[in-house]
């Protein structure tokens, strides 16, 4: 963008750091990152991130966090302890306590207890470290989703994914930094992997699971490439005229640029995509369905990607189980199970998950109890996520829920801190990574988060 | 009542007797003519006073006949006389002369008591205070009714109308909370308007507000009053009716008042209710004392000095100085030690101006007569093109945060988003002073409420996100939202203030205070969303239609810790920050009378005195011509903003905004007749990349297939498939015929869950917050868009097509026909050379290549298949020049 100078004095720092921010063409033709700019840093222990979003809510009680005191009292009444919580369609105080029928397994050389309907997962337990004290207070899907992508319930801010994207760009300038699967409609739409109020170039993109993987990757049906490369050549032909024309203006060159870059990916993405090329034996342990996720997410942080997100669950019903929640999750963790458990043994076959940091998660968790039909409803006072590779230390339990698996007891962490510790990992000290925008420094955490778990996950305490 | 009483008591002990009694009688008759006086002013058609019988007081001849059992009671405290007391099991009054009584504009007024349970939720079931005997929707008729919402024994009441043949009657209710069958006189009125706008009022204060779908509501049955016998299922009425009257006008809202107050003052007072919201006594939250150091920093502040009336600077190059705005600009450059740049050829004019004001490339016309108009003419036509409004509108709507749809999961269609958008667009056509503007968006509600052309100008509160979600139930948590929403928004749009950052806690450096933040909650605090129904729509069912409308009573407003809601502290008063002048005589002013805040709001921010309003608009109209702002946050006119670059010229603009009564065209013209407009572009002017919608529109006109057709709902073009199922209740039906979505950007649906991905892609955000600057990024999804996005492939198709009819085919005519239409301008001898080369190697790869049969070819004519293509692929290259999407 052309500073004009009859506005002068020259535009200040900040602006021109905005402006870079925006003139996304220009970070990428420069070799600047927005980490040269002077972000502060710490040692990342993670270089990209896969996060398996498990969409509706998984239950914590019958996958991570084992309750014996469940089958105790299975059929009563919930304390009076627990009264207050407000959950989405039911009153706890009409509800049932109900012990999960899944049976719990001591795993791996840790000992980490896993529900055996993860029997592939059960196997890589020595590389997850398994965070029981998960919550918020958010306890609607959308806003949920909300809140663990962009730190905020409400729509508008950036997700966790665009602001890796603007801290740490991609490594490949081939493909976008932040990639997003899903196998079904999200409730709150795109926005949740979008970039709120932060320039558009680093908003999630979409991979479609059929045909073109990127919108408008193909060319016009019927054009050939050399087609496309003659149109491309004489487009620029005439670019570089207008540009002569006028003064030096980098904004246009930097459009130039792009239309080099558009050609390129246009090539990159679906070779990046084609799982096609991977051996047949491997493409089978990852199971197919979710499986075919992971397996090209591996190939996208192979290449360079900074940020994969999968949603597992959208479209129908998914893990949000109000009604006969035991069978619907021995199907959702049978569906995920293989994909899981390839993904992290590839990786790790591949030397690529020391610096990959896998998540896996829902919005919330479900309640211990049951709303009627079997079926549990939403919780977020306390549900278990699970962090592997990047760094992280494997076979550990961080945190506890009360005997009952309702609430986050020891060591609770709110969704804030959680991204506060997925952005040490990847050496971004939360408060330092801003965006100013109506008159605040915005970031990820708000004014919230804190990241102390993170050297506990590392190892390090 | 307690004092009348004491007076009456005090005037009986002096005076004895009989005197005493002619006294009251006296005393009676003179207020009873207060009543009866208020009443003829408004000229009724017809008038039941219940003297005993039926008769018409209006002199009309309606005279009523009494049916059944009907006695005659003490009737209104004041009115003088009786009223009818009807049994609940048989009697009523019947109006059979309806001569004169068709009227499909009318208000309706009655008085009642009772005590019988309210308990049906519609008719029948319910008991009638006045009807015109109902058969159904759409028999062209009218009621009040007593009801109750979910026939529990509720106490509200039920007013329909239905007008003729129309597939819905409107049906409204008075509020939740109120029961009036407590054995009181209530005040009942109802108002219609021929256009379906509908309002009921009761004891002086409007509980609905609602559109039916307009037309007739008169029929020819009879009146019924307390009773209904024509239709089986009708209830009676167990209670008294008096003064009942019907005008073939709107009452207002302020002769409704002044009826009710008549009566109403006589009246002994209701049994004790919850108490009323804000006539509770409430602690104010404390002021917080301010560091006397903060305090004179914030003082003063440039932006919240008093708006200077600088004299144009005296400058060396005179004879470049066209305007005053010139003069400031110049002396600036001289400072620095350079000249002003060249003047811009005609054709560059020609293209900026068009894309400036109309949002639109120039008609070729234009382009090759540029320099026949002389400039001011000129910018004086393309000001009164209607496509002004359009251009200058989707500016101002990111202003407002303005989208179609609600947002989060269900993203609720808001039916009334676009009636506020072509508000918009009319206002700006109609050069509306930017002063009404703001006190229309502000409170039309209050100021006009009779005015339709105004329904729809408050939209500025009814378009923002609004989360309604399944299961949640936190109204106080909406509420809060809700007014965060209209505060920031309100701050941020109109003062230049971004007031949200004292929603938590006070900051240090801030003018702005967290107590000042809630100050401007309770401004607002007195209005509520109305939810009317929903018109006809494609997206009915999840389709919301909502207008703004005064509470009966201000709630308090309290200062929330933390900004959480449910950490409520002392009460705040409406008001404005200490630092600005007149904001302590707007606290004053505007606590009593609640109703008219927004517009005292209003008043004070077009206030002479006000520092920010002109300049926080000035800056906005610099920058939506020059692309670059004079202050660089234009929603951030705060202390901790940056100072303008040209403090000077900030405040003449802004002056001669003012002394033009701000008219945004004057300033226009000002700005587009100075020499500093004139510029080429290079160092002095920059070089602009068109907006998302503007680079949509100049693609359509480009390809002439543009529907120039003006407002009206949304509409929807072609989309990905993937994004739609990327998305829970998805809803994206584009029309058959291409033109009915070829229409302007302004008019593409705006969903709060899924951005249309071309606008997206060309830096258009979720209008989650005010917008005051949009970012202009380059990347390569919009080089992807704009080469393989299938519609631009279908407008090249358009564009090759019209080059071919428009040229006969000629491809040396065809190639400077499209010069002057992409890039308005003509083409060089060399662009020329450099494109019959490139065409010609096109088609000799063309003509071998296997994809031939798939390529498209240019739309209406049958040419050649190879020439076809490589026409339509390079009709496509020009879309993506730099050219056609820059603007020198």
């Amino acid at each position: 963008m052309t500073s004009p100078s009859i506005h002068a004095p020259a535009i200040s720092r900040r602006d021109w750091l905005r402006r870079s921010g925006m003139g996304c063409g220009l970070l990428a033709l420069q070799g600047l990152r927005a980490r040269e700019l002077g972000i502060p840093d710490f040692a990342p222990t993670a270089k990209r991130v896969i996060w398996l979003f498990m969409h509706g809510g998984p239950s914590q009680v019958d996958t991570f966090d084992p309750k014996p005191a469940l089958a105790k009292f299975d059929g009563k009444a919930p304390p009076t302890s627990l009264h207050d919580l407000q959950l989405q369609f039911t009153d706890v105080r009409k509800q049932k306590l109900m012990a999960s029928r899944f049976k719990f397994s001591r795993c791996g050389e840790s000992g980490i207890e896993i529900s055996d309907g993860f029997e592939h997962l059960q196997n890589h337990a020595d590389d997850l470290a398994v965070i029981r004290s998960c919550h918020h207070e958010v306890f609607n899907h959308t806003p949920g989703i909300w809140l663990m992508n962009s730190g905020h319930d409400r729509m508008g801010r950036p997700s966790m994914g665009a602001w890796l994207s603007y801290g740490l760009g991609s490594e490949n300038d081939n493909l976008p930094a932040f990639v997003v699967m899903n196998d079904g409609a999200l409730k709150p739409g795109t926005g949740v992997f979008g970039s709120g109020f932060l320039p558009a170039k680093f908003q999630g993109t979409k991979l479609n699971l059929q045909g073109p993987p990127i919108p408008n990757l193909n060319p016009m049906k019927g054009l050939a490439r050399e087609d496309q490369r003659g149109m491309l050549d004489y487009l620029q032909q005439l670019n570089r005229r207008h540009q002569s024309a006028g003064q030096l203006d980098s904004d246009l060159e930097a459009r130039i640029a792009s239309y080099e870059l558009a050609y390129r990916m246009q090539m990159s993405a679906p070779e990046a995509t084609d799982i096609s090329r991977e051996p047949k034996s491997l493409r089978e342990s990852y199971g197919g369905g979710f499986g075919d996720m992971c397996l090209t997410a591996r190939r996208l942080v192979e290449r360079g990607v900074r940020m994969v997100q999968i949603y597992h669950g959208c479209g129908g019903g998914g893990w949000d189980t109000h009604g006969d929640n035991h069978n619907q999750h021995v199907k959702l963790m049978r569906s995920i199970d293989r994909g899981c458990a390839a993904l992290l043994s590839d990786l790790k076959a591949r030397g690529l998950l020391d610096e990959t940091l896998v998540i896996w998660g829902g919005e919330f968790g479900r309640t211990p109890t049951t709303e009627g039909n079997n079926g549990r409803d939403h919780s977020p006072y306390g549900f278990s996520m699970w962090l592997a590779g990047g760094g992280v230390r494997g076979g550990q339990v961080i945190g506890a829920t009360d005997e009952l698996g309702f609430r986050a007891t020891e060591d609770p962490l709110h969704a804030h801190d959680l991204h506060a510790t997925i952005l040490k990992l990847m050496g971004i000290d939360h408060e330092s990574l801003t965006w100013r925008h109506q008159g605040r420094d915005m970031r990820l955490t708000d004014v919230f988060g804190h990241d102390d778990i993170a050297d506990l996950l590392a190892g390090k305490l | 009542m307690r004092r009348i009483s004491c007076k009456l008591f005090l005037v009986g002990l002096i005076v004895l007797g009989g005197g005493v009694l002619l006294f009251v009688a006296l005393l009676q008759s003179a207020l009873a003519a207060d009543y009866t006086d208020r009443v003829t002013e408004d000229n009724p058609v017809a008038w039941w006073r219940f003297e005993g019988d039926a008769k018409d007081s209006s002199d009309n001849g309606h005279d009523g006949k009494l049916v059944n059992v009907i006695t005659f009671v003490d009737g209104l405290p004041s009115s003088g006389g009786q009223a009818a007391h009807f049994n609940g099991i048989d009697s009523l009054v019947e109006i059979r002369n309806r001569d004169g009584l068709r009227q499909e504009t009318l208000s309706i007024e009655l008085w009642f008591r009772s005590t019988q349970p309210f308990d049906a939720r519609f008719w029948p079931g319910s008991a009638t205070l006045i009807s015109t005997a109902t058969s159904g929707p759409g028999s062209q008729d009218w009621l009040i009714n007593a009801a109750s919402q979910d026939n529990k024994n509720e106490g509200r009441l039920l007013a329909e109308t239905g007008p003729k043949g129309k597939p819905s009657d409107l049906y409204m209710t008075s509020r939740e909370g109120d029961p009036l069958n407590d054995g009181h006189w209530h005040h009942v009125v109802l108002t219609r308007h021929q256009s379906g706008t509908a309002k009921l009022f009761v004891d002086g204060w409007l509980h609905f507000q609602g559109r039916d779908s307009g037309g007739s509501v008169a029929n020819d049955r009879a009146i019924n009053i307390g009773g209904e016998n024509v239709h089986p299922g009708g209830r009676f009425l167990d209670g008294d009716i008096d003064e009942v009257a019907i005008y073939d006008k709107i009452l207002t809202r302020e002769r409704i008042s002044a009826h009710y107050e008549a009566i109403a003052k006589h009246l002994p007072p209701r049994p004790p209710r919850p108490p009323r919201p804000g006539a509770e006594p409430v602690a104010l939250e404390p002021v917080t004392p301010v560091d006397p150091a903060i305090a004179g920093r914030t003082a003063r502040h440039w932006a919240f000095q008093p708006i200077r009336q600088p004299t144009a600077p005296v400058v060396q190059q005179k004879d470049w100085v066209r305007n005053p705005i010139d003069a400031f600009v110049l002396a600036h450059m001289e400072r620095a030690g350079r000249k002003p740049g060249a003047e811009a050829s005609h054709q560059v004019l020609v293209r900026r101006a068009n894309f400036d004001l109309l949002g639109l490339p120039p008609p070729v016309e234009m382009v090759e007569s540029a320099n026949k108009t002389e400039w001011s003419k000129f910018v004086d036509q393309l000001l009164a093109s209607p496509q002004y409004g359009e251009r200058y509108a989707r500016h101002w709507l990111d202003v407002v945060r303005y989208a179609d749809s609600a947002g989060y999961e269900i993203d609720n269609f808001y039916h009334h988003a676009s009636e506020y958008r072509d508000y918009v667009i009319r206002s700006l056509n109609d050069d509306k002073s930017f002063d009404r503007f703001i006190h229309e968006q502000l409170a039309a509600d209050v100021l006009a409420p009779d005015d339709e052309s105004l329904r729809y100008a408050t939209g500025f509160f009814t378009v923002g996100p609004y989360a309604e979600e399944g299961g949640i139930k936190r109204p106080q948590l909406w509420e809060y939202r809700r007014l965060t929403d209209a505060a920031d928004t309100t701050a941020e749009a109109f003062l230049g203030l971004s007031y949200g950052c004292a929603r938590c806690h006070d900051h240090k450096y801030e003018a702005i205070t967290q107590r000042d933040y809630f100050a401007l909650h309770a401004i607002l605090a007195g209005t509520e969303l109305l939810k009317l129904p929903v018109p006809n729509s494609g997206e009915k069912k999840t389709a919301q239609h909502f207008v703004i409308a005064n509470r009966p009573n201000a709630p308090v407003t309290r200062l929330l810790q933390r900004g959480n809601y449910k950490s409520p502290a002392g009460a705040v008063a409406p008001g404005l920050p200490a630092v600005f002048p007149g904001s302590v005589d707007f606290a004053e002013r505007s606590i009593d009378d609640f109703e008219q805040r927004r517009a005292r709001l209003a008043d004070w921010m077009t206030l002479p005195e006000n520092p920010l309003t002109a300049r926080v608009i000035a800056n906005r109209v610099w920058m939506w011509h020059f692309g670059w702002p004079l202050v660089a946050t234009p929603n951030d006119f705060g202390v901790r903003s940056e100072a303008p670059t040209h403090p000077e010229l900030l405040d003449h603009l802004a002056n001669y905004l003012r002394s033009n009564d701000w008219s945004l065209k004057a300033l226009h013209r000002q700005i587009m007749n100075s020499a500093t407009y004139r510029m080429a572009h290079g160092a002095d002017f920059p070089r602009r990349r068109l907006e998302a919608e503007a680079i949509w529109d100049n693609l359509l006109t480009t390809a002439g297939v543009l529907n120039v057709k003006m407002f009206g709902p949304p509409v929807y073009p072609p989309i990905d498939q993937a994004v739609i199922k990327a998305k829970a209740n998805a809803k994206w039906t584009t029309p058959k015929k291409r033109v009915d979505w070829a229409r302007r950007g302004i008019y593409v649906v705006s969903k709060r869950s899924m951005n249309y991905p071309f606008f997206e892609t060309f830096n258009v955000t979720l209008p989650v917050t005010s917008c005051g600057r949009r970012d202009r990024t380059v990347d390569s999804p919009q080089a992807l868009t704009l080469l393989n996005e299938p519609i631009v492939a279908e407008i090249a198709a358009a564009f090759a097509g019209r080059l071919l009819r428009e040229c006969q085919a000629d491809s040396d005519a065809m190639i400077e026909r499209a010069w002057l239409l992409a890039f308005g301008r003509s083409t060089s001898e060399e662009e020329l050379e450099i494109t019959r080369d490139y065409l010609a190697a096109a088609e000799a790869r063309l003509a071998r290549s296997p994809g031939l049969g798939k390529l498209p070819q240019p739309e209406g004519t049958e040419i050649d298949r190879v020439r076809g293509a490589a026409l339509v692929i390079w009709c496509l290259s020009l879309f993506n020049a730099n050219e056609f999407i820059y603007v020198d």
